[in-house]
C-alpha cells in the first residue's frame, strides 16, 4: 500500500510556480519550492479542515519557507450552484472504462487495460467497482500566461477550469462533464477555446470560460438531433420480413414512445453547456495539438490506429481534412511541435517520427528503443512513448525530452533546422510520469521538473508525513537545464511532500492502473477464429 | 453449436477444391461464404491495410492494369528499395470508384462493364464475403477472357471507417457507393453508422470536388439520417431529383445490388439520395 505519487505537472506563468496533481487534488508550489496550496477537485466541503486559511496567509507561509496546506475549498463553492456535481464518482479508472463500455454497448478493446487481448469478453463482465468519491486527475494543462488551469478528472469525465491568481492560489470556475472520457486536450492559439479529444475519437471545442448564455444550454445542434431522434421511425413493417422481427418492431415502437417522454424530461433536467463537435476519428484519440502555417491555424489529432490527421483549425472549417501523416506502425501516443513546421510524434514504434506535417511527409525516423536499450537497461523489444516535451535551453539549441512508460530515464534530443538528433539520456531513480519546465525569476537555468513513480523501489513507503516536512520529499525531481546540455546529471528531489495526508493509500496494482495506460493501446495478436466472427 | 465443425469442414473442402482448379469459370456458391450480417467496426479485427496510399500494392487486385516493365522509367541511380518496390507495383491508373460495404458484389459486377475505363473497387469488412466476391470476380474474368471484361473490378477486405485514408489519396475517387448499410437502430450505436458528421469529412477527403456519394437504403429512418448528415456537412450538397433520375448508376444501384433485389422480392421501399462533393472553401 502506498499513496499515489504526484503525476501531472504544468508551469503556471513565468514566476516559477508549479502546479501538480496527485489523485484528485492539485498542488501548487512557489518558485522556492514551498507548497502554496492544495485544491481538491472532488468532495468539496468535506475536505476543509478547521484551520482553513485566509487568502493572504499563504504568502506569509511561503516567505518563512514553511509549506503548509491551504485548501482553497471555499473558493470553489460558488460554482457548484451553476453546475451540479456529477452523480457518480469512481476512483478506479478501469472500473470507469468498463462501465462506460457497458453503458455504450460497444466493445472497445483499446480501453481494456489488459495486455492480452484474447480475454476481452471475460474482462467486460467485470463489475465496476463503485468506490470512494475520488476521481483521479487524468489531464492537466495551463494557459501560457498561467492565468487558468484545466484539469480533467477521470471517472466522472469532468473538465474543470480553475483560475490562478499568479501566486499559486486556484479558484474553481467551472466543471463540465463530458459524454466520453477525454484522452487529451489543448488550447487554441488565442487560448480562449479548449479542444478536448476523447476516447470515442471525437474532438469537441469548449469555450475556456463558459459565458452565461452558453451554459444555459439548448445547443442548437443538440436540439436538432433531439428533434430528429423523436421524429424518426426506425424500421417499418416493409423493412422486416420475419414474424419475430415484426414483433420486436412493435415492441420498439412502444419503447420509443416511452423514451420520447423520458427524453422530454431529461431535456428539462440536464443542464448542457456549449460544446461543438469539430471532427472525429473512428478510433480512440490519443493526442491533440494545434499548429499554424502561413498564419493559418491547424488541428493535429493522433489516434490509436496509427493515424495523424491534419485538419483546418478554424472552428467553422475543422471538417476540412488537409492531409494525413501516415507511417506509424503502432499507435501514436504523443506529439509535439519543436518548430512551427515540424511535428515529432511517438508511440508504440521503436523510433520517433519527424514530419513535415503541412505536406504530410515523413522527414526522418530517429531511434528511441535503441537508446533505451543501451542507456536505460530496457530489455524488452517494445517501448511506449508517454510524453514528448519541447523546450528551449537559454542560449542553446531546442530540445525535446522524451519519456516512455516504465523506463527510468529521460531521452534528450536536439532539434536543429528541422532535424532531430539524439543527444543523451538522463537516468532517473524512478519511472517518469510527466515533465514541466519552470522558469525561475532571476535564475539563468530553467528547471526541468519530473514527477517520478518510485513505488517499485521503496516498498517501505514512509508512514503518513510527520510535521517536519523536510524528512519526506515528494517524487518531484528537478534537473537544471543550463547553457550546456545538462551540466548536472543528477536530478534532485527538492520539492517537499505536502503534509496533511489526505491521500489514500492504494495497493500497488491500483496505482499502476492509474499511472500506466499507454502500453495498453497496443494492438494484440488475435486468433483468426475470434476475429472472423464480429 | 451443432454442425459447426461439419460446416467448417465443408467450407474448407469447397475452397480447396476451387483453389485447385485454375481459371475456374464456375461461379462460387454463396452458401459456402455466408457470414453474419454485422461486424463491429470499432474492433481491431485482424486487418491488413497499407501504411499509406503510396504503400498500397494494387497490382494483385488489378493485374491487367499493372504498368509494363518497359514503360517504367529506367531504374535511376537511387538504390532505394522502397522506390523500386513502388515502381514494381505501379499501376497505369488508380481506383476511382468505391463501393463501401460491397457485400456479395452485385453492384460491382453490374458497374464494371458499364464503366470499362474506370477501376471499380469493393470494400467489405467480412472475410468470408470478401472471399466470395474475389472468387466471383475470378470466375467472371475467366469466363470473359476474350473480351477482357471484369479486369477493372476487384474487392478487398477493409474497415473503411478506420482505414479509408490508408488506401486512397486526397481526391482520388470520383464515386462512392454506400448501399444498404447496416442501420444500427439503437441510438448508442449511431457512431457505428457508415454516415456520420465526422466520417463524412473523410469521404470528402478521398472524393474529388464534383464527385458523388450514392446512398440507398430500405430503412426510411436511416435514409433520413444519411440525408441529414450529408446535407448538413459543408463539403456536400444534395443532387437534385432530376439529375438523380438520369444517373445511370442509380438504376444499377437500385436493381443490381443483392439487397436491392431482396427488397424487391419483399416489395419493400428503397430510398435513394445522391450528394455532390463541393470545393473546399478558400481560407
Amino acid at each position: 500500500m502506498a499513496p499515489l505519487p504526484f503525476q501531472f505537472l504544468c508551469a503556471l506563468g513565468q514566476d516559477g510556480i508549479l502546479c501538480t496533481s496527485r489523485g484528485d487534488s492539485l498542488y501548487t508550489f512557489a518558485a522556492d519550492c514551498s507548497l502554496v496550496a492544495e485544491h481538491s477537485l472532488s468532495s468539496r466541503g468535506a475536505a476543509a479542515p478547521d484551520g482553513a486559511k485566509e487568502e493572504d496567509e499563504p504568502s506569509q507561509v511561503a516567505q518563512n519557507g514553511l509549506p503548509e496546506v491551504t485548501p482553497q475549498v471555499q473558493d470553489g463553492e460558488p460554482s457548484e450552484s451553476s453546475t451540479p456535481p456529477p452523480k457518480r464518482r469512481k476512483v478506479d479508472s478501469e472500473a470507469d472504462s468498463s462501465s462506460a463500455q457497458s453503458a455504450v454497448g460497444i466493445v472497445q478493446p483499446e480501453t481494456q487495460p489488459a495486455a492480452n487481448g484474447g480475454s476481452q469478453k471475460k474482462k467486460k463482465a467485470q463489475k465496476p467497482v463503485e468506490a470512494t468519491e475520488k476521481p483521479c486527475v487524468i489531464l492537466l494543462k495551463a494557459t501560457s500566461n498561467g492565468s487558468h488551469v484545466v484539469a480533467v478528472t477521470g471517472g466522472n469525465k469532468t473538465v474543470c477550469v480553475l483560475e490562478h491568481d499568479g501566486k499559486g492560489h486556484l479558484t474553481e470556475l467551472s466543471q463540465r462533464q463530458m459524454v466520453k472520457r477525454p484522452s487529451d486536450l489543448t488550447l487554441t492559439a488565442d487560448e480562449k477555446t479548449l479542444l478536448v479529444a476523447d476516447k470515442f475519437g471525437d474532438v469537441y471545442a469548449l469555450p475556456l470560460i463558459p459565458s452565461a448564455d452558453d451554459s444555459l444550454g439548448e445547443d442548437s445542434a443538440a436540439a436538432l438531433q433531439e428533434s430528429i431522434r423523436l421524429a424518426r421511425k426506425g424500421a417499418n413493417n416493409l423493412t422486416v420480413h420475419t414474424q419475430r422481427n415484426l414483433r420486436s418492431l412493435e415492441e420498439q415502437a412502444r419503447q420509443r414512445a416511452e423514451k420520447a417522454k423520458q427524453q422530454q424530461e431529461q431535456k428539462e433536467a440536464g443542464p448542457t453547456f456549449k460544446q461543438d463537435l469539430l471532427l472525429g476519428h473512428v478510433s480512440m484519440l490519443t493526442s491533440i495539438a494545434v499548429a499554424s502555417a502561413d498564419g493559418k491555424p491547424y488541428i493535429l489529432t493522433a489516434d490509436r490506429d496509427e493515424h495523424i490527421r491534419v485538419s483546418r483549425g478554424i472552428l467553422s472549417m475543422a471538417h476540412v481534412i488537409e492531409n494525413f501523416c501516415l507511417g506509424h506502425r503502432a499507435f501514436v501516443s504523443a506529439m509535439c511541435l519543436p518548430e512551427p513546421d515540424r511535428l515529432v510524434s511517438g508511440g508504440g514504434d521503436n523510433d520517433l517520427y519527424v514530419w513535415d506535417w503541412k505536406a504530410g511527409v515523413l522527414k526522418s525516423k530517429v531511434p528511441l528503443l535503441r537508446h533505451a536499450k543501451e542507456q536505460a537497461n530496457v530489455t524488452g523489444d517494445k517501448i511506449a512513448v508517454t510524453g514528448l516535451y519541447p523546450c528551449n535551453v537559454p542560449g542553446g539549441a531546442g530540445l525535446i525530452m522524451a519519456i516512455c512508460e516504465r523506463v527510468k530515464a529521460v531521452f534528450v534530443y536536439k532539434v536543429q533546422d528541422g532535424d532531430l538528433t539524439y543527444a543523451e539520456t538522463i537516468n532517473l531513480a524512478g519511472y517518469p510520469l510527466d515533465i514541466a519546465f519552470i522558469q525561475v525569476p532571476g535564475q539563468q537555468q530553467s528547471r526541468m521538473v519530473i514527477s517520478l513513480d518510485q513505488g517499485t523501489e521503496t516498498s517501505h513507503h514512509s508512514s503518513p508525513p510527520s510535521s517536519s516536512s523536510s524528512s519526506s520529499l515528494s517524487g518531484l525531481y528537478v534537473h537544471l537545464l543550463g547553457e550546456e546540455l545538462s551540466a548536472e546529471k543528477q536530478a534532485l528531489p527538492v520539492y517537499p511532500n505536502p503534509e496533511g495526508g489526505r491521500v489514500d493509500d492504494l495497493p500497488r496494482a491500483e496505482i499502476e492502473k492509474v499511472l500506466y495506460t499507454v502500453e495498453n493501446l497496443r494492438k494484440t495478436e488475435f486468433d483468426d477464429v475470434t476475429a472472423g466472427g464480429d | 453449436m451443432a454442425g459447426a465443425a461439419n460446416k467448417k469442414q465443408k467450407r474448407a473442402d469447397y475452397r480447396l477444391a476451387r483453389s485447385q482448379q485454375d481459371g475456374a469459370t464456375e461461379m462460387p456458391k454463396k452458401k459456402f461464404y455466408r457470414q453474419r450480417a454485422h461486424a463491429n467496426p470499432f474492433s481491431d479485427h485482424q486487418l491488413e491495410y497499407p501504411m499509406s496510399p503510396e504503400d498500397m500494392d494494387w497490382t494483385p487486385f488489378f493485374p491487367a492494369y499493372k504498368t509494363d516493365p518497359e514503360e517504367l522509367p529506367e531504374a535511376t541511380a537511387s538504390n532505394d528499395a522502397q522506390i523500386e518496390q513502388r515502381q514494381q507495383s505501379s499501376m497505369r491508373q488508380d481506383v476511382e470508384i468505391l463501393d463501401i460495404g460491397c457485400g456479395f458484389g452485385g453492384l460491382l459486377v453490374a458497374l464494371a462493364p458499364k464503366l470499362p475505363d474506370k477501376l471499380v473497387l469493393g470494400m467489405e469488412i467480412r472475410t468470408q464475403v470478401t472471399e466470395f466476391v474475389q472468387e466471383r470476380i475470378r470466375s467472371l474474368r475467366a469466363q470473359h477472357q476474350d473480351s477482357n471484361e471484369f479486369q477493372n473490378v476487384s474487392c478487398i477486405r477493409a474497415n473503411t471507417m478506420k482505414f479509408l485514408p490508408n488506401f486512397f489519396k486526397k481526391g482520388q475517387l470520383s464515386k462512392i457507393f454506400i448501399c444498404f448499410p447496416d442501420p444500427h437502430f439503437k441510438a448508442r450505436k449511431h457512431k457505428a453508422r457508415i454516415v456520420s458528421t465526422t466520417l463524412n469529412s473523410e469521404y470528402a477527403l478521398v472524393l474529388r470536388p464534383g464527385g458523388i456519394v450514392y446512398t440507398i437504403t430500405d430503412v426510411e429512418d436511416l435514409h433520413n439520417w444519411m440525408v441529414h448528415h450529408l446535407e448538413l456537412h459543408p463539403a456536400f450538397e444534395r443532387v437534385s431529383e432530376g439529375e438523380q433520375e438520369s444517373d445511370e448508376c442509380v438504376k444499377i444501384m437500385t436493381t443490381e445490388t443483392e439487397e436491392g433485389k431482396k427488397v424487391e422480392r419483399n416489395k419493400g421501399q428503397k430510398f435513394v439520395a445522391l450528394f455532390r462533393r463541393l470545393e473546399d472553401p478558400p481560407w
